[in-house]
């Protein structure tokens, strides 16, 4: 389903390093990855959405070609299907927590967008700006906004930090529900060891700038 | 009092202001985003009208418009009217003389809009014209506003590039900053004076609007 190999010079304040990426998943998997700070997580995921550009490799997702460095293929951010929850939980601070997820899907009904705030708990805020919203709220509403447009690949960086448990146990039971109807393939880097372990299918380390993921089977 | 000078300083502000909106807000997207390595070579022939003396880009504007350039001949054909000595010359002239102060917010706007909520539409699929409709424009409203409120009030007090191009045409190209200069040559001081304190009153309301939104906050952010 998912075939990567990707390479990437890093400069870092401190050291340089390549960063080296294999990935062979066969199925739809919630996948974890984890490693020290500045390791490469986000890079990856950068590189993966098509926002930062890999220095050589493939990405292949089902039968569609993303990224081909031999054959000087580089498919637009826009129109790869890959969500992206960033780190600061991004969300368009012009807009309504509701007209947000209007925004990412614009197919979705104003019941569908209310069924989606009840799940995360979040409802009464739909009419608040995200200025308006605490850290914990912030980060579920931009997961949402990822989550409602049905990508492919949904890629997840830090989702649980400035979460307090209860809402940690909405944004895992979000997860679960979006992975459970859809047949995506959701990556998720976490310092958070615990709940990865308790989320994913399985869970990988980046060590000696080397992230390697086989899930075939 | 005769109204007309200033009914045609604020037609003339007006319609510059309208159709640099136009012309400016392509042309500062295209500078605030694109990669292209001289880009600062363009932004430096756009900002020239700034410390260019209005005499000097009204002498070669009214070069390129008369009928013996090259220019100024094709124009005259497309449009079937002289540029020179008409109220579309002073348009198109103040749109020359005025552009960099309607670029210039509009790039800043452009430019100060959240990366990251940039980068957020465009993995959401959203396509370059959707983003700037709906995540870049409405960020930017309070730089497009300043723009045009600068560029109204810049074609307003506009006097060297208006005479130069317009001379001073009653019921034409007569704009009020003319009109104050030649009842100041007649000596009709008390006539310049209307004009001026109305032009005076203008402008500072102008200023006052442009520093009430720049200590406006953004209640939403």
């Amino acid at each position: 389903m998912i075939r990567i190999g990707l390479l990437k010079k890093i400069k870092t304040k401190y050291h340089d390093f390549e960063l080296k990426v294999n990935v062979a998943v066969d199925k739809p998997k919630i996948i974890g990855i984890t490693g020290d700070s500045g390791v490469g997580k986000t890079t990856f995921f950068r590189m993966l959405s098509g926002l930062t550009m890999p220095d050589n490799g493939y990405i292949n997702v089902g039968d569609d070609h993303w990224f081909d460095s031999d054959q000087k293929l580089d498919k637009k951010v826009t129109e790869r299907s890959c969500s992206y929850l960033f780190q600061d939980a991004t969300l368009f601070s012009h807009m309504t927590l509701f007209e947000n997820i209007r925004f990412s899907n614009t197919t979705l009904t104003d019941a569908d967008i209310s069924d989606w705030l009840i799940t995360m708990d979040i409802l009464k805020l739909k009419d608040h700006y995200p200025s308006a919203l605490s850290g914990g709220q912030r980060k579920r509403a931009a997961l949402l906004v990822n989550l409602v447009n049905k990508a492919k690949v949904i890629l997840l960086d830090e989702p649980f930090v400035a979460l307090d448990e209860t809402s940690k146990d909405s944004v895992l039971k979000l997860i679960k529900k979006v992975f459970k109807e859809s047949s995506s393939v959701i990556f998720i880097a976490s310092h958070d060891h615990e709940v990865l372990e308790d989320l994913c299918d399985q869970v990988f380390r980046i060590e000696n700038s080397l992230l390697d993921i086989q899930m075939s089977c | 009092m005769d109204w007309i000078p200033l009914i045609l300083s604020l037609k003339l502000a007006a319609t510059t202001t309208i159709l640099l909106l136009v012309v400016g807000i392509p042309i500062a997207y295209f500078l605030a985003y694109t990669k292209f390595k001289i880009r600062f070579l363009l932004e430096a022939i756009l900002g020239l009208p700034i410390i260019l003396p209005p005499t000097v880009l009204g002498f070669y504007l009214l070069l390129a418009f008369s009928t013996s350039s090259p220019l100024g001949l094709w124009l005259q054909n497309l449009t079937g009217i002289s540029l020179v000595f008409s109220f579309l010359g002073l348009v198109i002239a103040s749109m020359i003389y005025s552009l960099p102060f309607m670029i210039q917010p509009l790039k800043n706007g452009f430019e100060t809009v959240d990366h990251s909520m940039l980068e957020l539409a465009e993995v959401l699929g959203k396509s370059k014209w959707i983003t700037f409709r709906k995540v870049i424009l409405p960020n930017s409203i309070k730089s497009i506003i300043t723009g045009a409120i600068l560029t109204f009030a810049h074609t307003l007090g506009e006097f060297g590039v208006v005479l130069m191009i317009g001379g001073s045409i009653p019921k034409e190209t007569k704009v009020a900053s003319i009109a104050i200069f030649e009842y100041v040559e007649t000596l009709n001081y008390q006539s310049a004076h209307r004009y001026a304190l109305i032009l005076l009153g203008i402008s500072f309301l102008i200023l006052v609007t442009v520093q009430a939104l720049s200590m406006k906050k953004e209640k939403r952010r």
